[in-house]
């Protein structure tokens, strides 16, 4: 029984199966390690632009089929903490030869993941057949989530163990990766595929599904998808279970959520008031609850405000979304900024049409 | 003296007065104490308010009526001591003791003195709150008769303004006194724990006469023994003042002990009518100890007279029906079936210094228990408590009569309540209920504290009766702190004392406190002194609430005070300053104000002002994390002065009152983790690829499609009715779900991607805001406002119950007989099940049948949901491969 989604059924799973986006990528990382090693890796690009699957890809490269035989684990572990222990529970994939976790997913406790059981890993060192001392991989997910000490844990770690680890770090905004540790790895970028690209793939998938595929619809899901290979593949496979044939025509879904911030745009943008705030406030909350990331609240609404609204307004609503978008990081809770954001939106939006139209 | 009595007597002060007089005293136990009142020395009088020619002008009746109302009503202007004397009496003689009786002879200066010893006598008899109709009917017929008058006019010479027990205001004559009631010493000798002493007289005193009576009769003995032995008994008299004996010298030591107590525990309130806490809270607390004499007296509460009084005179200012004669069930507190309280435990809060645990002690002895306090410097573990409480409420000696105990918990805000159930506060509630086999409890505990809304209380408020002690009015209290200053021979400036009380907070224990201590340095009290002196100024721990709408509301929080209006200043920003500096918690100043700022009505038409705030709250949220990541407390001090701009931004915004709301943001941010732990614990159940994506592109990119992708438009019928692209569809689908991808649907992912109908969990919390409450109960039910989103298909339950059927149907036949197949079907068995618990009760369907093969002990009729196209067997086993080891 083959079937899955269309995401994981059609994703390259070595280098040289990765033809139709980032191809040229993929054949620099094969030279790299055409010697059977490598150094740090930092993977780094928008989500859905194929950084992991590049990076399993490579995992392939140096140690072969065997990577793929995986097996999923919770553990807990139990750190000592000076004067209390503290439980750490993590779960993580794991082969023979490497380990994918996601330490951010800790929360504040993600500091002794990395000081702990990174370290803990980092330290026992494989040995194969021919009794050489070989390497592990540790493929850690969303690096930029990382809190600072975390990142600090890290940076030492890297240095300490590099002979018997290799860290492939995955990130989706350099920027938020400390840059000590960006001079300890080889950064690769990963773009977002082009329109183009997202084109072809999507007909190439058509093609190996058996399926006929409308050049327009086709372009019409490469658009709507953002240049993200994952909401590509997964409209195009909605669009397949909604309706069979393609129509050119048909609907392409959007999710839910990015519906709901457009509502709340045009809702902000008739009227500008306290109770409106209030009735904005609410759905925040909602969107919030429903484990959607603020920062991409914050961006999506900025966007859907900018929609209709004049240039010079427009200015302002970037800058005022990007320095909400920083406060965001620094610290408080993350509901009041978006607020405080859409309450700076309306008090400038109001005066600006007072300017405009008396 | 005259001087600064006049002083004392500016306008405000008479205004004060006037607006005190309004309060009458209404209860029959206070008859008795007004009537006492009237006992008292016209030099004492005198030296509280100096001839004024208001009292003795016989032409100016109606002023007169005023202010002698008014002498009634504060204890500053009559002589409290002497009052407090008076009404003793009657407590002691309600005590057994027949000296109250004795002394009320002595007094012969009025003729109402004969009345209170007959009420002391009635009250003795019934308690003090039971003065029955009858000796009621009997105050009214003397009144008629005697010195009471309906009008002040009538009465000769100085009068006194009495409330009898039916309501009607009566005026007495006052007559002066040659000599003053009670010696002098007597009462500023008093002292002691007042948690001990239930004399009616200081035992020094007694001492003292004790030892004066042995004196004497040692003399008359002597004296008759041997008349011709030369005895020089001015050399006696001599020796007598000599502290002689052990006891006069114990006397001596008691006393010496007084002269440098603090005033607060010298001038304690002795007995109930010299609380300073309201009437009506005094006597709530007294009427519920009274409920309990049933059980621990077996003598009957007494009857709701007072009630009974509110609504006959309710029903006759309306023209209804007065209701019928009192039984004996009518009791001030509802009784439960044992003849106990309904509620067990008596929880009095209150701010500090305002008497309560004066009150609770004072209403304890006076309904005739002994007191056992628990307080915060015993050991108060649950453990500890509970042996303490077995032991007072339990115990009892078995040699020595003994009164019944009163547990009194004080501070009980403050015990340790650590490890939930086995808390402190638990151990008081399982005390409170009757353990099995053993007595119910039979002794009233009366709790205290200063935080009603301690997270620690909640347990205990639920089942307490709460009484809440507010600060005394300010006369009262200013009376209060001037005639203890006068007692010690200070003097002191009436404004100086305004301003002392105003510091704070009407917190008389500190008042006195200051004041004794600027007493000690200087020889006269004064305003500037005080101002000065900079004492007093206290640290009160302001309540979330009101330092958020305190911060968000304009300048009228804070009325300008004494001083600041003399000296002509307003520090209104310092005090907010400290207000919020004294509250400490700045994160959750900053998330409530956060939380209500949309509502305050700034005034502005651009929301300028609101944005402003809004910004200064993030700075402060900034400044506050900063000094938390970095640990730079310093960095708090900016934090404050965001929230100071919040409160400078809203000068002009009316306060919010019933508006406002607790912060939600925290609550929100907890609703989330929970999803995210779901979603995560969603993610690590499965072992497919899908676990690689990061939580976050699940929620935004691959759940909403994925929730279609798992709906596809199938007719709800059998397989065997299925068109071959519907059969392929389902293939597929089934494929999907249990291969390596399969999402388990528990919780439905649509849960995770509709949006529209708001979050459940978050529309519970406005529970602050009663007037939206209120909106949103009397409001009809409106269907959930959903946006007009695209309407998308879920996986509904029809189209759960065919999966289910088509995985079962799939694990079967994917079923061989082959020995190497069979670890996968198990698997794929295994998943079918999770599928199948999805799908909603059709596994409730399942008829048991009874099954002919010997093989198979129980055979399960699987029949599929709505439809009867499909009916196959499906063996227990099937479902649940574990058991088929077990099988019978």
């Amino acid at each position: 029984m083959s079937a899955a989604l269309w995401v994981d059924k059609h994703r390259p799973h070595e280098l040289g199966d990765a033809t139709t986006v980032n191809a040229r990528t993929a054949k620099h990382l094969k030279l790299l390690i055409a010697r059977g090693d490598c150094p740090h890796l930092f993977f780094h690009g928008p989500s859905g632009a194929g950084k992991k699957t590049l990076a399993l890809a490579v995992l392939r490269e140096i140690f072969g089929a065997g990577v793929e035989k995986v097996k999923l684990e919770n553990k807990t572990w139990k750190i000592d903490q000076n004067d209390r222990g503290v439980e750490v529970e993590l779960a993580m994939m794991s082969s023979n030869f490497h380990c994918e976790m996601n330490p951010s997913d800790c929360g504040s406790k993600d500091r002794y993941v990395v000081q702990e059981v990174i370290k803990e890993m980092a330290r026992s060192r494989p040995i194969d057949a021919d009794g050489i001392e070989g390497y592990k991989v540790l493929v850690l997910t969303e690096v930029d989530r990382l809190s600072r000490e975390a990142q600090y844990g890290l940076r030492r770690t890297m240095e300490k163990y590099s002979a018997s680890c290799r860290l492939f770090l995955i990130a989706e905004r350099p920027s938020k990766v400390m840059d000590a540790l960006q001079s300890r790895c080889l950064p690769i970028r990963v773009p977002g595929p082009s329109i183009e690209e997202i084109e072809n793939l999507l007909h190439e998938v058509a093609k190996k599904e058996k399926l006929e595929l409308p050049p327009e619809l086709a372009t019409r899901v490469a658009q709507a998808s953002g240049r993200n290979m994952r909401r590509a593949l997964l409209t195009l496979e909605t669009c397949r279970v909604m309706n069979y044939p393609f129509k050119p025509t048909q609907a392409v879904q959007t999710t839910d959520w990015e519906l709901y911030i457009n509502q709340i745009g045009s809702e902000i943008l008739a009227e500008q008031s306290p109770s409106r705030l209030l009735q904005v406030r609410g759905r925040l909350y909602e969107l919030f609850v429903n484990c959607i990331p603020p920062e991409i609240i914050l961006t999506n609404l900025a966007k859907a405000l900018m929609k209709r609204v004049d240039v010079e307004v427009k200015h302002q609503i970037c800058f005022w979304a990007a320095h909400f978008e920083v406060r965001m990081q620094r610290g408080g809770k993350p509901i009041m900024h978006l607020e405080a954001f859409v309450a700076q939106f309306m008090a400038l939006y109001k005066s600006h049409l007072v300017a405009a139209f008396g | 003296m005259d001087d600064d009595d006049d002083d004392a007597f500016d306008f405000d002060d008479m205004i004060d007065r006037q607006d005190d007089v309004d309060v009458p005293f209404v209860d029959a136990n206070d008859e008795v104490d007004t009537l006492g009142g009237i006992g008292k020395d016209d030099d004492d009088f005198n030296g509280f308010f100096p001839d004024d020619d208001l009292d003795r002008d016989e032409g100016s009746r109606e002023n007169d009526r005023s202010a002698v109302n008014a002498i009634g009503a504060d204890p500053s202007s009559m002589s409290a001591a002497k009052r407090r004397k008076t009404v003793e009496e009657s407590t002691a003689t309600e005590n057994g003791s027949d000296r109250g009786e004795r002394r009320a002879e002595k007094r012969t200066t009025i003729d109402l003195d004969a009345y209170v010893r007959e009420m002391a006598a009635e009250t003795s008899a019934r308690g003090l709150g039971a003065m029955g109709r009858g000796s009621k009917t009997k105050l009214r017929s003397r009144a008629r008769n005697e010195g009471f008058k309906a009008n002040a006019v009538d009465v000769e010479g100085e009068c006194v303004g009495v409330t009898l027990g039916d309501g009607r205001r009566v005026y007495a004559k006052m007559e002066p006194r040659d000599t003053p009631l009670v010696p002098e010493e007597e009462i500023y000798g008093r002292g002691g724990d007042p948690g001990v002493s239930l004399l009616s007289r200081p035992i020094e005193d007694m001492l003292d006469e004790y030892e004066d009576e042995r004196n004497r009769t040692a003399r008359e003995a002597a004296l008759r023994e041997d008349e011709d032995a030369d005895i020089d008994m001015s050399a006696m008299g001599a020796a007598s003042r000599e502290p002689q004996t052990a006891g006069q010298r114990m006397a001596e030591r008691l006393r010496g002990q007084l002269r440098g107590a603090l005033w607060t525990q010298k001038h304690t309130p002795r007995n109930f009518t010299d609380l300073l806490s309201s009437e009506y809270v005094n006597r709530e607390v007294v009427h519920w100890i009274k409920g309990w004499d049933k059980v621990v007296f077996g003598r009957d509460p007494p009857p709701a007279t007072m009630k009974k009084f509110y609504s006959d005179r309710y029903a006759e200012r309306n023209g209804l029906k007065k209701r019928g004669p009192l039984k004996s069930e009518d009791t001030h507190v509802q009784l439960d079936a044992t003849k106990r309280p309904m509620e067990k435990i008596l929880l009095i809060s209150g701010p500090p210094g305002v008497g309560k645990t004066t009150l609770a002690h004072i209403a304890a002895k006076h309904c005739g228990y002994e007191v056992v306090e628990i307080n915060a410097s015993d050991d108060r573990s649950a453990s500890k408590l509970k042996v303490k409480l077995a032991d007072a409420l339990h115990s009892c000696s078995a040699f020595v009569q003994q009164k019944p105990k009163c547990v009194i918990i004080d501070e009980i805000d403050g015990v340790h309540n650590a490890g939930g159930d086995r808390g402190a506060i638990y151990a008081v509630l399982n005390a409170l209920k009757s353990q099995k086999g053993g007595a119910p409890l039979s002794r009233p505990i009366i709790a205290i504290c200063n935080d009603l809304y301690c997270t620690s209380l909640r347990p205990l408020r639920d089942v307490a009766k709460v009484i809440r002690v507010k600060p005394p009015p300010n006369a009262t209290l200013n009376g209060r702190i001037r005639e203890i200053c006068a007692k010690e021979n200070v003097d002191v400036e009436p404004r100086a004392v305004a301003l002392v009380a105003e510091r704070v907070n009407n917190d008389i224990r500190s008042a006195l406190h200051t004041i004794q201590l600027i007493a000690k340095t200087s020889s006269k009290v004064t305003l500037r002194e005080v101002a000065h002196a900079g004492a007093g100024e206290k640290d009160n721990k302001p309540q979330a609430l009101t330092v958020w709408q305190d911060c968000l509301r304009g300048r009228h929080t804070f009325p300008k005070s004494r001083l600041e209006s003399e000296t002509g200043s307003n520090p209104h920003m310092a005090k907010m300053r400290e207000k919020i500096e004294v509250f400490q918690d700045n994160d959750a100043v900053f998330d409530g104000m956060f939380e209500n700022i949309p509502k305050v009505r700034f005034q502005d038409g651009t929301m300028r002002r609101m944005t402003q705030a809004m910004n200064a709250v993030l700075d402060g949220v900034m400044f506050q994390t900063k000094s938390f990541t970095a640990g730079d407390h310093t960095l708090r001090q900016y934090a404050e002065t965001c929230a100071l701009t919040v409160h400078s931004c809203a000068s002009h915004a009316d306060a919010l009152g019933d508006d406002f709301v607790w912060p939600k943001s925290g609550r929100a941010a907890k609703e989330r983790n929970a999803r995210m732990a779901t979603l995560s614990a969603r993610r690590s159940a499965l072992d497919g690829k899908i676990a690689r994506c990061s939580l976050v592109s699940d929620v935004t990119e691959t759940l909403p499609y994925l929730n279609s992708i798992l709906a596809p438009e199938l007719r709800s019928v059998g397989t065997t009715f299925m068109t071959s692209d519907e059969k392929a569809t389902l293939d597929r689908l089934v494929g999907l779900i249990v291969s390596a991808n399969t999402l388990v649907l528990d919780p439905p992912v649509d849960e995770f991607v509709k949006f529209g109908a708001g979050v459940d969990a978050m529309k519970t919390l406005d529970r602050l805001s009663w007037r939206e409450q209120r909106e949103r109960d009397e409001a009809p039910p409106t269907a959930p406002q959903h946006l007009d989103l695209v309407p998308r298909r879920a996986v509904n339950n029809s189209l759960r119950s065919i999966i289910a059927t088509a995985i079962v149907i799939s694990a079967d036949r994917s079923s061989p007989a082959e020995a190497s197949a069979e670890a996968a079907r198990l698997k794929s068995e295994r998943k079918a099940r999770v599928a199948l618990g999805v799908a909603g009760g059709n596994l409730n369907r399942a008829r048991k049948i009874r099954a002919g093969d010997d093989d198979v002990g129980t055979v399960y009729k699987y029949n599929e949901g709505h439809t009867t196209g499909v009916r196959r067997a499906v063996l227990m086993r099937h479902l649940f491969p574990e058991l088929k080891s077990a099988s019978v």
